[in-house]
């Protein structure tokens, strides 16, 4: 692939990928480095692209697999952390999972701060899902062409998703009283 | 009944989720993106014509053990031929 078309690529489809990494980490630096590791993937698997898909919905997948394996990593940088140097891990857990979305506005900021801590700790084909859904707002056919899921499948994980944050949601309440 | 209305409370707290603002990535993600593809590329270079030094080497040297077996055997072979020559005309000399 010519440099030229390569740089195409990455001025089309570059704020989709920082918005979308923004979703699953909610800081910005963060959000910066996953972008650039998805563009030095697709760099490197071009040739793999078949075509058989969009490459948007390409892009995108390859954009959930680095955001989930960032999140991994950084959990596993945390455990790690802890036991070499005997800190409270939940204190640096909560220094991580605290970033508030920066793209949050000022008059929702508290309601979706918590929405979004809710969705956090849901598993993450349910993130995924409502991420896609309902943060990046594609229909449920092009959540199924990314996640090569039947939209059915999409839809059932979908619900699942409202009744786990429903419950996470409700015994945040409850812990706080 | 109590259980529709949650289900409302949820889809209105999920349709809040639109109202996250899309940002615009720093002006210096681009610098940084083809800035990491190129170096990227250079080392992919750079392992391709370290992996064609090695198997030069690996070749010379196999073909280096060939040539040492070659001449050896060709070597032990003249001998053999001398030895049986010299033991040949000794006979001889014997006889006469």
């Amino acid at each position: 692939m010519s440099p030229a078309n390569f740089s195409e690529i990455v001025k089309t489809y570059q704020k989709q990928v920082y918005n979308l990494a923004l979703h699953y980490v909610h800081s910005p630096a963060d959000a910066e480095e996953i972008t650039q590791d998805v563009f030095l993937k697709v760099y490197e698997k071009i040739d793999q692209f078949e075509g058989n898909s969009q490459l948007k919905t390409w892009i995108y997948r390859i954009t959930i697999n680095t955001c989930l394996d960032f999140l991994k990593s950084k959990r596993f940088k945390l455990f790690k952390t802890f036991f070499q140097q005997q800190q409270d891990v939940s204190e640096s857990h909560n220094s991580y999972s605290t970033p508030i979305h920066p793209g949050i506005q000022l008059e929702h900021k508290e309601g979706l701060n918590n929405l979004l801590k809710a969705i956090n700790r849901l598993p993450e084909n349910q993130k995924t899902v409502i991420v896609l859904l309902k943060m990046e707002q594609l229909s449920q056919q092009e959540v199924a062409n990314i996640l090569n899921l039947s939209t059915k499948a999409v839809e059932s994980l979908f619900q699942r998703a409202k009744k786990n944050l429903q419950q996470i949601l409700t015994n945040t309440k409850e812990h706080e009283k | 009944m109590k259980n529709n209305s949650s289900n409302n409370l949820m889809n209105e707290s999920l349709d809040l989720l639109n109202s996250i603002q899309k940002l615009d990535p720093p002006p210096q993600l681009f610098d940084k993106i083809m800035l990491k593809v190129e170096h990227q590329r250079l080392y992919h270079e750079k392992m391709d014509g370290k992996w064609l030094g090695i198997a030069a080497a690996l070749l010379i040297g196999l073909m280096s053990i060939e040539m040492y077996f070659i001449v050896t055997t060709k070597q032990q072979k003249e001998k053999q031929q001398i030895v049986q020559l010299m033991g040949s005309t000794q006979n001889n000399l014997y006889n006469e």
